[in-house]
């Protein structure tokens, strides 16, 4: 939790960014997002009543906040629903980690069932779009046809390596050759969530409110994040035949099963990568929350069953 | 003063799980402590199941043992990458490179270092997911409910 210290260290900064008083009543930590502490901060004075703030947990599931708030402004700005992000301090100096502070938005990210056609809708439409209209051009765009998914599979497997508590998993191992050897073609780049589904955006009597997570957001092959819908998030929803059924149905996308079976085995195989960062910082005791003891563990070996089972 | 005999560790870990679960859980206000304190029950049982056997050193004989078998199997082969991949100390980076192999040279020899090596690695992941399980559950459980 925050202590007074930082507490009052993030009023001074709010206060210096806003140039208003800024007074926080009070931080409440909340369990939506793994990757980042996540506090509703309530004010007393400042700019909004409400704002949500994310931080950083020393380098949690691979990847940094530059790019999530490069993307969620990006975003905002273009219209679609993401909050829109008002301080981003990327040096530690603050609070021990760099953090963003972004709008409260109501809703809720418990599923119900009214919610997925919008949020389906939604994220095809983000696929759909010109990433060069959309003001992303810091991503790296893959050259190649089949740098969609080799330079993701790199991504992660780097992440593995240099996460790494004691000795290499050959499942791990072998199953990142699988993905080499069997990457597909990408045809068109796309702006990719990442983390797409049921808990990552919010909603209210069946209104879509905003999408959320964006910290593995890059441009890349949308049948990754219908391979993620489906075999991750969406996965307690409806079987991979229903799902492929409905999203064909409802926004007109057609998923190649095979294609669909590559994505998912790489969203598996990402899933135990990023896994590994959870334990290092447990072990390390940059921080020791239990949830990173189950994300290092568990989780980690949950993804590697499934992944073996998938495709080794 | 000492005492005659120390209570051992197994029933310090029963009495936390059980007063976690039983009396703490059930009266924690707030998303986060609450989801950390179900955590941490998964946490207590997820050490239990760590106590006694060294079962980092059981994991490494075993694979020793495969890796071992392998290079049986790849003795009398003439592609180099067999014995490039067994050229290590270690059961995990051998076994890594073996498999990796497997994957780039597929044939009956990459079927059988698969053969030899997947049934204890699988069998090490699923012992290894069975400890943790309660563990498990309880981020299951919070995910699910955020």
């Amino acid at each position: 939790m925050l202590s007074a210290k930082q507490l009052e260290r993030l009023e001074a900064h709010l206060a210096e960014k806003f140039a208003e008083k800024v007074e926080i009543a009070s931080a409440s930590r909340i369990s939506m997002g793994q990757s980042r502490a996540m506090y509703v901060l309530e004010f007393t004075a400042g700019p909004r009543p409400r704002l949500v703030l994310r931080i950083e947990q020393f380098g949690l599931l691979g990847s940094d906040s530059r790019d999530e708030v490069l993307v969620m402004r990006a975003l905002h700005a273009n219209g679609y629903p993401v909050a829109d992000v008002l301080d981003y301090e990327p040096s530690n100096e603050i609070l021990g980690q760099p953090f963003f502070v972004m709008d409260f938005i109501e809703g809720t990210s418990v599923y119900q069932p009214e919610s997925l056609g919008p949020y389906v809708e939604s994220l095809a439409r983000l696929h759909a779009a010109d990433p060069d209209t959309l003001g992303v051009d810091f991503f790296e765009r893959p050259a190649g046809k089949r740098d969609a998914a080799l330079s993701q599979v790199e991504r992660w497997y780097r992440v593995y390596r240099n996460n790494l508590i004691g000795e290499p998993s050959p499942l791990v191992e072998e199953a990142a050759q699988w993905l080499r050897n069997r990457a597909p073609e990408t045809e068109r780049i796309s702006l990719v969530h990442g983390d797409p589904g049921p808990g990552n955006y919010l909603h209210e009597d069946g209104t879509l409110r905003a999408l959320v997570d964006w910290e593995f957001t890059h441009l890349g092959d949308s049948d990754e994040d219908w391979a993620f819908l489906i075999c991750i998030r969406g996965a307690g929803l409806m079987d991979e035949d229903a799902w492929v059924a409905y999203i064909a149905d409802r926004v007109g996308v057609k998923l190649d099963r095979e294609r669909l079976r590559y994505w998912i085995a790489f969203n598996l195989f990402k899933g135990a990568c990023i896994d590994q960062t959870a334990l290092g910082i447990y072990v390390r005791g940059d921080t020791r929350a239990p949830n990173l003891l189950a994300i290092g563990t568990c989780v980690h070996l949950s993804a590697l069953k499934q992944l073996a089972g998938t495709v080794l | 003063m000492t005492l005659p005999v120390n209570p051992d560790v197994e029933t310090i870990l029963d009495s936390c799980i059980e007063t976690l679960r039983d009396v703490v859980l059930p009266n924690v206000e707030g998303q986060w402590p609450r989801y950390s304190a179900d955590l941490l029950v998964g946490s207590l049982e997820y050490a239990k199941q760590l106590l006694g056997d060294d079962l980092n050193a059981k994991r490494r004989a075993e694979l020793a043992a495969a890796v071992d078998e392998v290079r049986t199997l790849v003795a009398s082969e003439s592609e180099p990458h067999w014995a490039e991949a067994l050229a290590t100390d270690s059961p995990f980076e051998a076994a890594s490179r073996l498999l990796v192999a497997g994957q780039d040279h597929p044939g009956a020899i990459a079927d059988g270092v698969r053969g030899i090596l997947h049934p204890v690695l699988n069998s090490q992941l699923d012992a290894e997911f069975a400890r943790a399980i309660g563990l498990f559950g309880a981020f299951a459980r919070n995910m699910a409910a955020s």
